[in-house]
C-alpha cells in the first residue's frame, strides 16, 4: 500500500530543503578550503606583470614605450586584477564542480548518526519505490528528517593557509615593479646589459689585452679585428706567425681564451695546429708549452723536455717504431694503433724508459688534457701476454709465457674466442685415436644339453595322514540363490536365440 | 514477506528476525566462548541462505560452533570429516541393491552425509578436488545426482565448511569456483584471556551445557523471506558495485595496490553475497533499508576468499584482507568524502 502522496511529498520537500542547506554548507566549507590555494596563484599570476614590465624594459632599448611611462600605481592596480581575477577564477571552478544530491545527503546521515536513512528515504521517493519495508524506511527518513533541523554543520576551516613562498612572490613581485617604473638610479638597460653579458674571467691573461683597454669592453669585439666578408681567412701557418710576431690572435682564439680557463683551450687549439701537419713543425705548439707551464707555477718544467722537443718526439718515434702525425688526427705521435705489439725490440726498450718515467708522467698527462681530454695513459702501451697454446717448445719444454687464452700467433686455436673467428686454420689437437670406451660385446655359441630329470610316481603319494578340518562352507542368502537360479534359467534361453 | 503489507507489518517481521536471532545466538553463546562476530557471521549465511568456510587454527572451537548451532536450530545435522581418501559417493550417497519385501531386490539409494539441513565439512581442504566438486552442485543448486536420478535438497541448506590454514601438507586448496560459492570466509581467532578462563570453567568442570532448540527449519525459511524483503536503495547498490569493482585489477574503482597485487577479482556473485549480508545487517541494527554502512560492514568477510593475489601480492606479504582495507579506503561512502 502506497503512503500518502502527502507525506511523500512533504518528505521530498523536506529532504530537497536539507540538501540545499548541506549543498550551500558544503560549497561555503570547500571554499574555504580552496581559499589559501587560490589566493597564492593569485599571488604567482600577479608576479608576471612585473615580468612583463621587465621584458618591455628590454625591448624599449630598440624602441618603444619604457615601463617609465606607465607608472605604479598603474602596475599596482594591474597586478592587483590579475590576482582578483585568478583567485576567483579558481575559486569559481572549485564552485562549480558538480556536488552530488546523495554525497550531501550522506553527509547529513553521517552527522546526525542516523545509519543511511535519510538517504535511503530519498532514494525511495525517487524511485517511488513500494512495500511495507519502504514504507517503514520512508517512516524512519521522516524521524531523521525532523531531527536534522537541529543539525549543526561543521565550521570546516580552512585547512592551510597561504604559503610565506606565495606572499614572498607578490612582495617581490611589487617590488620589482616598484623598481621598473621607478627605479632611476640604476638604468634598467644597463641592467640587462650585464646580465646578458659574460663576467670577466680572471683567467684571462693580461698581455692578450691591451692595456689601457677597459674592463668591460674586453668581450666585446672590435670592429677592426673582425674579418670582412670577403677576405679570405687566414692560414695557419700564418697565423702562427703572426702569434709570434705579438700581433693579437684571431678572433677563434681570443673568444677561446675568454671562455676557458687558464688558457689551456688555446693551448689545445695551438697544439692541433701544430699536429695538423707534420713537415711545418708549428712553435706555437713551443708557444703552448711555454703557456701551459706559465699557468702552472709550482711546477718546474722538464730541462730535456722543454729544451728540445723535436728530440723528444723523434725519440719516441723510435720506440714505438710507428709512423705517428701522418694524418691530422690528434697530432700525437704516440698512436696505440699503429704501433706493432709482438715487437720485442720494445719489450727489451721498455727498462730503458723507465728512467725518468716519472718526471714524463706529468708531461703526458697535462699532453693529454691538451689533446682535449682523459685519454688512456699511452705509457701503459705494453705488448699483449704471450697467449701462445702450444703444449710446448720444439724441445719439449713447456712454455713459460703461455696461459691458455689465444695469442698473437696467426694460427688460430681451437680454444675460446679465437676459435670462433673464420677463415683461419685450426689445428687438430686430438693425437691417436678416440676413445673405444669400455663397452665390450662377446658372442658365443653353446649346444643345448639334455639334462636327466627324476619324474614322480603317483602311488609314492601317501594319504594325508591329519584331519582337513572344518570346510567353510558360504551359504547363499535366499535371494542370491534366487539370483543364481534366475540366471541359470535365462541361460539356455540365452543361447536357444 | 508480501509486497502489500504494511509499514507495521514490516516492523513486526523485523522484530520477529531480531527475537530469533537473538535467541539463537544466546544459545550458541552457552557453549562457545567469545568469537562474536563469527557467531554472526554464521547466524548471516544461515538467515542469507549462505554457506560459510570457518578458517582457523585446531582447538578453537569451529566444529562445536556448527554443531551447536544444528541444536539451536533443530536441523538435521551431518559431520563430514573429509579424507584423501574419500570419494563422492560417500559424501553424496549411492546406489544399492536391497532386498524387497516379496522377496525381489531392487536399486535403491542410500543417502550420503551430504543430505542434510545444516553441513559440516570438516578439513574440507582435505579432500580431492573430486570429492571436492562434488559439493558443488549440492552448494549452488542445492541438489544432488547419482546416476541419472537428481535429488532436490532440503531447505534450509547449509554447509559450514573448516580448514586449516596452517597445516598445508597433503591438502587440496579449494578452487576459486568453489569459493566463491561460499557467502562469507570467517577467520577464527584466538579467544582473549578473559575468556580463557570461561572456556576452562566450562569445559573441565562437570556441568554440561545443553543447547535447547529455539527455533526450527520452517521459521528460519520465513525468516529468510523476511531477509529478502529488505530493499536496497540505489545507492547502496553502486557502492556494493564499486566495492566489488575495486577488488578486480585494472578496474575503475580499482586502488593502486590491486591492480599491482591481485590476479583475480571478485564476481558478481561478490556483489550479491554483499547485499544479502547488508540486508541481514540492516535488519539487526533495526533498519528497514540497507545503508552503505552495511555493506562495508560485510566486505571483508564476503570479499576475502574472493580476491586471489598474484605473485608480487603474495611476495609482498599482502593478505586479501589488505587488498579488502585499501578498496574500502579509496570507495569513500556517500558523505565520508567531504
Amino acid at each position: 500500500m502506497k503512503p500518502a502522496s502527502d507525506e511523500r511529498r512533504a518528505l521530498r520537500e523536506g529532504l530537497a530543503q536539507l540538501h540545499r542547506r548541506g549543498h550551500r554548507e558544503h560549497l561555503s566549507r570547500v571554499t574555504r578550503r580552496a581559499l589559501p590555494a587560490a589566493i597564492e596563484s593569485g599571488l604567482w599570476a600577479a608576479a608576471v606583470l612585473p615580468v612583463a614590465l621587465l621584458a618591455l624594459a628590454l625591448l624599449a632599448r630598440f624602441g618603444g614605450p619604457h615601463p617609465r611611462d606607465i607608472g605604479l600605481l598603474q602596475a599596482f592596480i594591474g597586478m592587483l586584477v590579475i590576482a582578483a581575477a585568478v583567485t576567483a577564477s579558481r575559486l569559481w571552478l572549485v564552485r562549480s564542480c558538480a556536488i552530488d544530491r546523495a554525497e550531501v545527503l550522506g553527509e547529513c546521515d553521517r552527522l546526525l548518526d542516523s545509519g543511511g536513512r535519510l538517504l535511503a528515504a530519498d532514494d525511495f521517493i525517487r524511485t517511488e519505490a513500494d512495500g511495507p519495508f519502504v514504507a517503514a524506511a520512508l517512516q524512519e527518513g521522516r524521524e531523521a528528517l525532523d531531527g536534522s533541523r537541529e543539525l549543526q554543520f561543521p565550521a570546516g576551516g580552512s585547512a592551510a593557509r597561504v604559503r610565506a613562498r606565495a606572499i614572498g612572490a607578490g612582495l617581490a613581485a611589487l617590488l620589482l615593479a616598484w623598481f621598473i617604473t621607478h627605479g632611476t638610479s640604476l638604468k634598467i638597460d644597463q641592467v640587462a646589459e650585464v646580465d646578458t653579458t659574460v663576467p670577466p674571467t680572471a683567467e684571462t691573461t693580461p698581455d692578450s689585452r691591451t692595456p689601457d683597454a677597459p674592463v668591460d669592453t674586453a668581450t666585446q669585439v672590435p670592429p677592426e679585428t673582425r674579418p670582412e666578408p670577403n677576405s679570405k681567412p687566414p692560414r695557419r701557418g700564418e697565423r702562427a706567425e703572426s702569434a709570434q710576431d705579438g700581433t693579437p690572435p684571431s678572433d677563434q682564439v681570443k673568444d677561446s681564451k675568454g671562455r676557458t680557463k687558464g688558457g689551456r683551450s688555446s693551448a689545445a687549439k695551438s697544439s692541433s695546429g701544430s699536429g695538423a701537419s707534420r713537415g711545418a713543425p708549428s712553435s706555437q705548439s713551443q708557444e703552448s708549452t711555454e703557456s701551459e707551464e706559465s699557468a702552472k707555477p709550482g711546477k718546474q718544467p722538464k730541462p730535456g723536455k722543454a729544451e728540445n722537443p723535436e728530440s723528444e718526439r723523434k725519440q719516441e718515434e723510435d720506440a714505438s717504431g710507428a709512423t705517428a702525425g701522418r694524418g691530422s688526427g690528434s697530432g700525437s705521435t704516440k698512436n696505440p694503433s699503429t704501433s706493432d705489439w709482438t715487437s720485442k725490440d720494445h719489450i727489451e726498450a721498455q727498462p730503458d724508459d723507465d728512467q725518468g718515467e716519472d718526471a714524463d708522467v706529468d708531461d703526458e698527462e697535462s699532453d693529454s688534457e691538451a689533446r682535449g681530454g682523459v685519454q688512456p695513459s699511452l705509457r701503459d702501451r705494453r705488448p699483449p701476454v704471450n697467449r701462445d697454446l702450444q703444449i710446448g717448445f720444439a724441445s719439449g719444454r713447456p712454455n713459460p709465457d703461455a696461459n691458455g687464452r689465444g695469442g698473437p700467433s696467426p694460427q688460430k686455436k681451437s680454444r675460446g674466442v679465437a676459435s670462433l673467428v673464420l677463415g683461419v686454420p685450426i689445428p687438430d689437437h686430438i693425437k691417436g685415436r678416440a676413445n673405444p670406451g669400455r663397452t665390450k660385446v662377446t658372442q658365443e655359441r653353446v649346444e643345448p644339453e639334455a639334462e636327466d630329470a627324476s619324474p614322480a610316481v603317483a602311488e609314492s603319494r601317501r594319504a594325508r595322514e591329519n584331519p582337513v578340518g572344518t570346510i567353510e562352507r558360504h551359504e547363499l542368502t535366499p535371494w542370491m540363490r534366487e539370483l543364481v537360479r534366475n540366471y541359470f534359467k535365462r541361460a539356455p534361453v540365452a543361447q536357444e536365440n | 514477506m508480501s509486497m502489500q503489507g504494511t509499514a507495521e507489518d514490516a516492523r513486526k517481521a523485523a522484530q520477529e528476525f531480531r527475537d530469533v536471532h537473538d535467541k539463537i545466538r544466546d544459545q550458541v553463546g552457552r557453549m562457545m566462548v567469545g568469537q562474536k562476530d563469527v557467531i554472526d557471521g554464521v547466524l548471516a549465511a544461515l538467515f542469507a541462505g549462505g554457506h560459510v568456510l570457518l578458517e582457523g587454527v585446531p582447538g578453537l572451537g569451529k566444529t562445536m560452533l556448527v554443531r551447536s548451532l544444528g541444536d539451536a536450530v533443530h536441523l538435521a545435522f551431518s559431520r563430514i570429516q573429509f579424507t584423501p581418501d574419500m570419494m563422492p559417493a560417500d559424501i553424496r550417497g549411492t546406489q544399492v541393491l536391497v532386498e524387497t519385501e516379496g522377496g525381489g531386490h531392487e536399486l535403491r539409494f542410500q543417502e550420503g552425509p551430504l543430505v542434510a539441513n545444516l553441513v559440516l565439512a570438516d578439513e574440507i581442504n582435505r579432500a580431492t578436488p573430486k570429492t571436492q566438486s562434488a559439493l558443488l552442485e549440492a552448494m549452488q543448486e542445492r541438489q544432488i545426482t547419482v546416476g541419472k536420478e537428481t535429488r532436490k535438497l532440503a531447505e534450509p541448506y547449509c554447509v559450514m565448511a573448516t580448514q586449516n590454514p596452517v597445516e598445508q601438507e597433503g591438502t587440496y586448496p579449494l578452487p576459486e569456483a568453489q569459493l566463491d560459492r561460499f557467502l562469507f570466509k570467517l577467520v577464527v581467532g584466538y579467544p582473549a584471556e578473559s575468556e580463557y578462563h570461561e572456556i576452562l570453567d566450562r569445559t573441565t568442570g562437570s556441568e554440561e551445557v545443553h543447547i535447547e532448540p529455539v527455533s526450527d527449519a520452517a521459521e528460519i525459511l520465513r525468516l529468510r523471506d523476511v531477509v529478502r524483503s529488505v530493499p536496497v536503495p540505489d545507492t547502496t547498490k553502486t557502492h556494493a558495485v564499486r566495492l566489488v569493482m575495486g577488488t578486480q585489477p585494472g578496474g575503475e574503482w580499482s586502488p593502486d595496490l590491486v591492480t599491482e597485487s591481485v590476479a583475480l577479482g571478485s564476481s558478481p556473485r561478490g556483489a550479491q553475497a554483499l547485499l544479502l549480508a547488508g540486508k541481514v545487517q540492516a535488519l539487526r541494527a533495526g533498519r528497514f533499508a540497507v545503508s552503505c554502512e552495511d555493506v562495508r560492514s560485510v566486505a571483508n568477510a564476503v570479499l576475502r576468499h574472493r580476491v586471489i593475489l598474484n605473485f608480487q601480492g603474495q611476495s609482498d606479504g599482502l593478505t586479501p584482507d589488505d587488498i579488502v582495507d585499501a578498496v574500502l579506503a579509496h570507495v569513500p561512502a556517500p558523505g565520508d568524502a567531504s
